[in-house]
Formats: structure tokens, sequence, C-alpha cells
């Protein structure tokens, strides 16, 4: 998609090489490399591919996606991994490296030193070492070479930070004149320093730090890294509300491009050091939000659901005939969490709508029933059916 | 009443992210404002759940345990670099 900028680059540096020796050879293009920002849902996984087959997996997402990830690699003709990194001990960046270290053989292990008292942080250590793979914990300003052009170096790792997301090894790849920066979940404070160290944080391509939430993406930081194309890793309808307004804002104001896996899946962006490609449509915004229109194919029932929003825990039903319907004996039922609410013995009037709430702010009033204060609306593949006092589906919602 | 065992694992705005032990697949968000504000990541915790609300009870020695366990693994492999 960005091809511009590389011949943009070629051509000054063509121009620059007229009047200057050449020490820089920047203008040769190099076997291709790529990297690979799989669809981990919320989550991080990304995946580094050396012209020479030399590969770096850094964090895997989930426990679930460990399985997923194991498959991608496997397609990819992936038998070996080089060098395994986990930036921090959260189960949404190592949950999937249980899978990956039980089934693909690992030279090196790259841990940030922070302890975690999970099971699955435990069960990671405990493969590495019964597995006896080389392990390293390792401080900014450590380099690991994938081969002579291809440099992955360290710029942040913090095994004393408070915070999980603080102590998340931050990576810089170049690849000659294209460079990625991977920030984990690194904060805001982790940013300053780096700014404040006078570490080159400049990247052609920046992973967001944190999934695109605001604790994260300083615009200063923003500013010096000066992204073209910016990878936001996160899961549709996720209930954090990554990623956050602002960080879109402010990689908007330094006209990065915007991609994220929620909306386009796995991201391959693969380069020659010159220019580089990215197999991807860009972020839209677009299915943010979760409030889904019924269907109408199903517009059958008298009464229908005709919104659910799991952020805000919000499941609006309307009377669509031409008479109050009694909903005693009635259902609202979470199919995932195979939860039930029981309506009250209320009538609800023609036209008129009644919302049912759960979550913090679940509350009573007018047109509206307080299910519980408890979370019910998990994750976007949590349906809602509505059913009647003879046990039937009458309406139903994804 | 039912409990079950969970690892606080992260905090995430305004979340409490909970995965349930031992297999940790499953996991819990709680609002912060549901949960006792001295629990810390890393803790872990036995959840009751009545169908309405949620009651949390930390274990304060299986913490320590758990972390003086991975804190000697994670030594026994810094000494192998």
């Amino acid at each position: 998609m960005s091809k511009l900028l590389g011949l943009l680059m070629f051509t000054l540096l063509f121009v620059a090489g007229c009047t200057e020796p050449a020490e820089e050879t920047y203008e040769t293009p190099l076997k291709e490399m790529a990297v690979h920002f799989i669809d981990v849902g919320q989550g991080d996984s990304i995946f580094i591919e050396a012209p020479n087959g030399k590969t770096m997996l850094i964090d895997g997402g989930v426990k679930g996606a460990g399985k997923e990830i194991v498959a991608y690699l496997k397609a990819q003709g992936v038998n070996r991994l080089d060098y395994v990194v986990a930036t921090h001990p959260d189960a949404d960046h190592i949950g999937g490296l249980i899978s990956v270290l039980n089934s693909i053989s690992i030279k090196e292990f790259i841990d940030s030193g922070k302890v975690h008292t999970s099971q699955t942080y435990e069960e990671m250590l405990s493969l590495i070492q019964a597995k006896n793979i080389k392990f390293t914990i390792p401080e900014a300003g450590d380099e690991f070479q994938l081969e002579d052009n291809l440099t992955v170096e360290v710029l942040a790792a913090d095994e004393t930070a408070s915070d999980n997301n603080d102590a998340s090894i931050v990576l810089r790849a170049e690849y000659q004149n294209i460079s990625f920066l991977l920030m984990g979940d690194a904060d805001h404070g982790v940013e300053q320093e780096l700014l404040q160290n006078g570490t080159d944080v400049q990247a052609t391509i920046l992973k967001a730090g944190h999934h695109g939430s605001n604790t994260s993406s300083s615009p200063k930081f923003i500013e010096a890294v000066s992204p073209l194309a910016t990878i936001l890793s996160y899961g549709q309808d996720n209930k954090y509300g990554h990623p956050h307004a602002e960080v879109i804002d402010i990689l908007q104001n330094v006209n990065s491009e915007i991609y994220s896996t929620a909306e386009a899946g796995t991201i391959v962006i693969t380069t020659d050091g010159v220019t580089y490609d990215i197999d991807a449509q860009q972020w839209t915004g677009i299915g943010a939000t979760s409030s889904i229109p019924l269907p109408s194919s199903k517009k059958s029932g008298k009464i229908e659901l005709i919104s659910k929003d799991v952020h805000e825990e919000i499941v609006v039903i309307q009377n669509n005939s031409n008479q109050a319907v009694n909903l005693k004996g009635w259902e609202l039922i979470s199919v995932e969490g195979d939860q039930v609410f029981n309506f009250p013995d209320i009538n609800l009037a023609p036209g008129k709508k009644l919302s049912i709430t759960s979550g913090p702010d679940a509350k009573t009033g007018a047109a509206t029933l307080e299910w519980s204060k408890r979370q019910i609306w998990l994750n976007s593949g949590d349906a809602a059916q509505l059913v009647n006092a003879k046990g039937e589906v009458v309406s139903e919602l994804q | 009443m039912n409990y079950n065992k969970y690892t606080l694992d992260r905090f995430d705005g305004d979340y409490a992210i909970f995965l349930k032990r031992p297999e940790e697949t499953e996991q819990l968000l709680i609002h912060h404002a549901e949960i006792p504000s001295e629990l810390k990541e890393g803790d872990i915790v036995n959840i009751m759940d009545d169908g309405f609300e949620y009651k949390i009870e930390l274990l304060k020695e299986e913490t320590e345990n758990q972390k003086t366990r991975v804190n000697n693994l994670l030594q026994q492999l810094r000494n192998k670099e």
C-alpha cells in the first residue's frame, strides 16, 4: 500500500548520492523479509521472518489462541523458532506461548524477568526448563541479529517495574531504511523514559502500545516515532474500549496510516529494506459498536430484541404488535453464559421499548429493568435469545 | 455456595481480569468498583458467585507460596544463562 514512500526515499537518496561519496548503499533493495501481526483477538502476537529463514515470535496472545498461532506458523513452513520473546507476563501476551513451546522447537527464549503468580507463567518457565531452551533476560541496548542487515534492538526492559505493563520488553527491528517499533504494553512512563534517554524511537511502522489504550501513545512520543503506519492489535468488542479515540486522534495528527488486527485479521508487512507493502485494508472504526440491528428476516415475533450493546450492557426489546403484551414468564437468555433473566409481571404497550441492563451501571427505572450488577454480556459471540411464556424462542440477536 | 480459585492476572481500564485456575483458559472480568481495593496483580483469590454479586477472598499464603515457587524457577533459569 505504501510503495510510494520507499520510492520517495529512493529518489532522495539517489539525488544525495550524486553529491556525496557512495558510503550509504541504502538504496539497494534487499531480499524480502516479513513481519506478521497475527490476529489473536484481544492480545498480541508478532512473527518476524528474515530472508535467510531466521525467525522471531514476539508474544502469543491468550492461551486459547495458542493452537491457531502454531497452525499459522506451521502453514508458513516454520518448524523452528530462533527467538521467542515474552514481552511481559500478562496472559494476553504469554498464554498462547504454552502451545508454541509444546509444538515448535525454540532456540532461545527471551523473557522480561518480571515474575507473575499465574499458573500460565509458571507453566511457561517449567516448559523452558524441561526443554532446556536457552533463557535470556535482556537489558536495554541488547541486540538480536537475525541476519547482517536485520537487527532487533531492545529499547526498554525493566524486570523491577512495579507494573507488569511497564516491564514490557520494547523492541525496534531495523532492515535498512524500514524499521518496526514494537511497544508491547509499555505505558506513558516507559515512553517518557525513552525520550529522556534520547533513544532513537523513530520507526516506519509502529505496533502501538497496549492495544491502542490511552495509557500508551502520548502525543510527544508518537511525534518522535512519526510512524507512517501504525498497527493496533486488539479484539473486536473488547471490554476495555480499545482502541481509545484519543489514540486514534494522536496517530491521525502525525498522518500515520492505521491498521488493526480486529478489522483486517492477520496483517502481513513485507519489505525489501527500501519499500514496504502492507497486505490489509486501513482501519475504519466501523464495527467498533456492537449494537447490531436485527436482520429483517427474523422480524417475525411480536416482541423483538432490537439491540444489544455489550459495552454498556443494555439489551433493548420492543413490542412491534398492536396490543399490549404481558411479559410474565418470559425470559432473556445470554446463550454463551447460559444466564437467564426472568421478566417480572409487567405489560409492554404497543410500540414501546424496554431496556434490560446489567453491569455496574444497571438500574431499574422508566422503561428500564435491572438484570444484575454483574457483567452478563462478555463478548461479541454471546447471543441473546428472547423466550416467551410458552418457552418458544421469539427473537434472537447474535 | 460455590468457590472457584482465580489468579488476578492484571488490571485493564475499568476491569480486573481474573483467570480461573488451574487451566487459566477461562477469564472473569469484574469492574474494579466491585473488588476489594487492596487486591493487586498476582493475587490468588477465591471467588464466590451467588448469582447477584461476587464475594472475593484473598488467599495470602497461597499467593506467597506461588511467588516463592516461581521466583525459584526463574532463578534456576537465570543461573543457566
